[in-house]
């Protein structure tokens, strides 16, 4: 069976084009599982989920279509290195790998980023968000160059069709993986390319062959305490979910009524006093550059720690070079720098700041930005002139000689890409402001020295807030944390609870 | 010769990246400027090829018919009028407007979802199956009161320990993650460079 | 187009901010509304994200990358004889959009492929692999920490950090042979840091998962702040 990618009907083996929309299957994208209803990779030839030979690939020896041999070879690398993960790991990866439902429900794509980037850094994109290369919702040939971002909302579907679905869950992590950027860090080293046309050695022919008895053989060993997990999950029934918002949506509007009361208890990290001190005894002479690397995404918990920053740096008057490494970023800085310069009438355009707007090309856009600011940059992104004929970019040849960066993100990709490609051995300080979603998979730089601040969070914004002495919104709102703490805590109670009632409502037939 | 173009200009232009990156030279640097100022204006160009085909799907869409023809239909229009605006008056207000009150709100509120998904993510996540559920919820746990301003207030000992968390374990298992995460990225450039992954040679590939 | 546009601007600041406050009020409205169920609205709401941030994107990749360039092509193009090079292999990319054409992109891709592979390759190994193996080789000397149960304490923590780090590598990177019957100290050990790995882990995914709950939160303060803005925008000035 091939599921139409543009249509998701589900078409008998063989067809060419969709029975009901029409569409070219050529370049379809998945396959469904005649076992348990898993949608696979078209190249696979075992279900990932049961090991269930997939329909379409069991043409007899000798009868293999070209593209089979090198699925074939690609199943037994997977499989090959699956194998040296540890079982939780496996489940995780085939989790992360699979995800179907994506699949199922091709999102209209925001297809920002299309192949023209190198896998590896398509799956850092994967860190951040739930994100699946599928085949774009029209399926064909025009389509292999997208990569398809399924929006935040997907994730909820996801969750709701994998119910649908046999579920097998046996790691602690299971239900967050759509919302942590794990997957990165896990599938990354795993992640199967695909192999050169050439054919199959005789070695890896055997394999192959060894790996599919293996595979026909099922795991035996496992099945048992799998089944036994599966018994002890339990889903969020329909009122359980909907109580669950209802809580989230209380402690987010807390702030309404409180007023900020456990603000005054804010009180400065260390590192936070740091970086504030910094900011405050930066020269008046030497420019900073700012580059806001996040999206509106999480414009809410990053703004008013951008603001403060460039309040804080405008206030004293150190001039600052902004840009961005991403589309979305430049709105979010103009509108930033804008407001604040309307606040300080002395702050001006071109005389202590300028935006020069986006960067495209990842490490190669940083590289260059490395190179020459004006080979990265052959204008500024407001005024349209060239760096030259401004006068605070003028001085500037690369961003090495500047001695202070600032990197407002959301993805630990884009920090670290500035940290590789930028920092490396060199002298330039790197303060990276960060969403708190990814604060700790940057700890290590901070931790190794590669990082000189790292600050996250809307949190972040209110200690620096109190550090600077400004004063800012991000502390009238802390009070709802507390609330969503105890939302937490609640959870975590009630989950127990139910799991332990439940094993106990069970034992007696045991 | 279709084939050999490309993984020649894929090795070719991986070499000299390579040798810009760790020599220091300055033949080899002006060509590696020249190289990778070239690289972000193909970058960009695969922005405007990502514009051309979710322009061409939608279109399809539209024209084949279905439940989401008027969707697709909306797409194709905000797509035009966003696109016609950005490049022809890039510095009209209408293209901050855009930016403001349609792209910022709707990005920023799909996040917002995510609050409720993690929260009703965590009823499963919580569960203490075994000792790995119970530091994950342990942990959790203590970092989101940690940060709460009033824990300190509380004892002394709290802040104290959430710094020992995140430099001693929480380093750790991010270092190690990161180890995976560079040992992954080598890997794949390695297999680039070496021409044994052709990614950018997809539409000869046999289907 | 011009036209419209001249339209709008004439219009009172202050009209134009209504407008799009109650446009962004209307579609935050709609976005939230997912979380009773998935309805119309988001879907439409859904689609002209995904049109306009296409949009966005591309116009700004024209407007701020591709058009100053081209321009100095023109004006000057013995300097810049090399964006010629790069516009045409750009042009090339947009082929592949083009099914019988779709070959002539792999070149471009070559490039681009090529290119960031080795930028990857070389920034991994400067910027992250080895900076990071050399903070992992820590002193664990209490000596060089300082005098008493500082330097102790500080001499335990390295040493934790270090087993810690090698017990979540192992967790990735090697398993333990299958057979149980094993009894070797190799497979003890691996087994050992396989078990503290994954509980080393679980510490940082909880911190990442605190983590994401506080950003995902945030955002929606931040959603349901603006709501009340617009509420009382609504209630102070009516409609």
């Amino acid at each position: 069976m091939i599921v139409c990618p543009a249509c998701q009907h589900r078409n008998p083996e063989g067809a060419e084009v969709c029975e009901a929309c029409g569409a070219s299957l050529e370049g379809f994208a998945y396959r469904v599982c005649p076992k348990c209803g898993a949608l696979n990779p078209a190249e696979n030839l075992f279900c990932h989920r049961c090991l269930e030979r997939l329909a379409g690939a069991t043409s007899a020896k000798g009868e293999q279509p070209p593209a089979t041999e090198e699925a074939e070879k690609v199943l037994a690398e997977v499989e090959e290195e699956e194998g040296t993960l540890p079982p939780f790991l496996v489940e995780q990866v085939e989790e992360a790998e699979g995800a179907p439902p994506v699949a199922e429900e091709p999102a209209p794509s925001e297809e920002e980023f299309p192949e023209a980037l190198p896998p590896f850094i398509e799956v850092e994109e994967e860190e951040e968000e739930p994100v699946s290369e599928v085949e774009g919702p029209g399926g064909g040939e025009t389509l292999e160059a997208v990569q398809a971002e399924a929006p935040a909302v997907p994730s909820e579907e996801r969750e709701e069709k994998e119910e649908e679905l046999p579920q097998v869950v046996v790691n602690p992590l299971a239900g967050v993986e759509d919302v942590l950027p794990l997957e990165a860090g896990i599938s990354l080293p795993h992640r199967a390319e695909p192999l050169p046309t050439e054919g199959p050695t005789e070695k890896e022919r055997a394999d192959a062959d060894l790996l599919r008895r293996i595979a026909e053989e099922g795991p035996p060993l496992q099945e048992a305490p799998r089944k036994a997990e599966e018994k002890g999950v339990r889903r969020l029934s329909g009122s359980g979910r909907a109580l669950i918002y209802l809580l989230v949506l209380l402690a987010a509007v807390i702030p309404f009524f409180t007023g900020g009361q456990t603000a005054r208890w804010v009180s400065p990290r260390r590192s936070v006093g740091v970086f504030a001190d910094v900011m405050s005894r930066l020269p008046v002479h030497t420019p900073v550059l700012v580059s806001f690397d996040y999206s509106p995404a999480y414009g809410e918990e990053l703004d008013p720690l951008a603001r403060a920053v460039v309040q804080q740096l405008a206030a004293r008057s150190v001039p600052m070079v902004v840009m961005s490494t991403k589309p979305e970023g430049i709105g979010i800085a103009e509108k930033v720098c804008t407001a604040v310069a309307q606040e300080m009438d002395n702050y001006r355009y071109g005389e202590h700041y300028a935006v020069l707007g986006y960067l495209p090309g990842e490490e190669a856009g940083l590289r260059t930005l490395r190179k020459g600011l004006a080979d990265a940059f052959r204008e500024d992104y407001v005024r349209h002139r060239p760096l030259s004929e401004i006068p605070v970019v003028s001085g500037i040849a690369s961003v090495t000689d500047l001695e202070h960066i600032i990197v407002l993100s959301d993805e630990s990709g884009i920090v670290r890409r500035w940290i590789e490609q930028v920092r490396r051995e060199n002298t330039v300080l790197l303060h990276a402001l960060v969403s708190a979603r990814i604060e700790p998979t940057l700890i290590p730089y901070a931790q190794a020295g590669q990082l000189e601040t790292l600050i996250g969070g809307a949190y972040g914004a209110a200690e620096y807030e109190r550090a600077t002495g400004m004063r800012g919104a991000a502390a009238q709102t802390v009070d709802a944390d507390a609330v969503l703490f105890l939302v937490m805590l609640l959870i975590a109670v009630v989950t127990n609870v139910v799991l332990i009632s439940g094993d106990k409502g069970r034992s007696p037939r045991r | 010769m279709k084939r050999f173009l490309p993984v020649t200009a894929a090795v070719a232009c991986g070499g000299l990246a390579l040798l810009d990156f760790f020599f220091d030279s300055p033949h080899i640097d002006a060509a590696g400027t020249i190289l990778v100022e070239g690289v972000t204006i193909l970058a960009a160009f695969a922005l405007l090829l990502g514009l051309l085909n979710i322009l061409a799907v939608h279109l399809r869409r539209v024209a084949s018919g279905g439940g989401d023809r008027g969707a697709s239909l909306v797409l194709v229009l905000a797509l035009l009028i966003t696109t016609a605006l950005g490049i022809s008056m890039p510095d009209s207000p209408g293209i901050d407007w855009v930016f403001g009150y349609i792209y910022s709100p709707l990005q920023s509120t799909m996040t917002a979802l995510l609050a409720f998904f993690v929260a009703s993510a965590a009823y499963r996540a919580f569960k203490i199956r075994d000792a790995a559920a119970a530091i994950l919820l342990i942990s959790s746990l203590f970092v989101l009161f940690a940060q709460l301003p009033f824990s300190a207030s509380l004892s002394p000992y709290i802040p104290s320990l959430r710094h020992w968390v995140f430099k001693v374990p929480v380093t750790a298992s991010m270092r190690g993650l990161l180890f995976g995460i560079a040992l992954g990225t080598i890997t794949t450039s390695l297999r680039i460079l070496l021409a044994v992954d052709k990614p950018y040679a997809r539409s000869q590939e046999p289907r | 187009m011009q036209t419209i546009v001249n339209v709008l601007a004439d219009l009172p600041p202050a009209a134009v901010e209504m407008v799009g406050m109650w446009v962004a009020a209307l579609l935050t409205l709609a976005v939230l509304s997912f979380i009773l169920g998935d309805n119309p609205l988001f879907r439409l709401a859904e689609y002209l994200f995904v049109g306009v941030a296409a949009g966005y994107a591309a116009s700004l990749a024209w407007s701020n990358v591709l058009w100053p360039r081209l321009r100095l092509l023109v004006t000057e193009p013995g300097a810049y004889w090399y964006y010629g090079v790069f516009f045409a292999l750009g042009i090339l990319l947009l082929a592949r959009g083009v099914k019988p054409l779709s070959f002539l992109g792999d070149l471009p891709l070559g490039v681009l492929f090529g290119t960031g592979a080795a930028l990857a390759l070389g920034g991994v190994i400067t910027g992250t692999l080895l900076p990071q193996l050399r903070a992992s080789f820590l002193s664990v000397s209490p000596s060089d920490y300082g005098e008493g149960v500082l330097g102790w304490a500080c001499a335990i923590d390295a040493l934790l950090i270090v087993l810690g780090t090698i017990a979540v590598v192992v967790v990735f990177h090697f398993s333990a042979p299958e057979d149980p019957k094993s009894r070797s100290w190799g497979y003890w050990l691996l087994n050992l840091f396989q078990g503290v790995g994954r509980k080393v882990m679980m510490v940082g995914f909880g911190a990442l998962l605190a983590g994401a709950a506080f950003s995902f939160f945030a955002v929606l303060k931040g959603r349901l702040a603006f709501l009340c803005d617009w509420i009382t925008h609504v209630v102070d000035v009516g409609l």
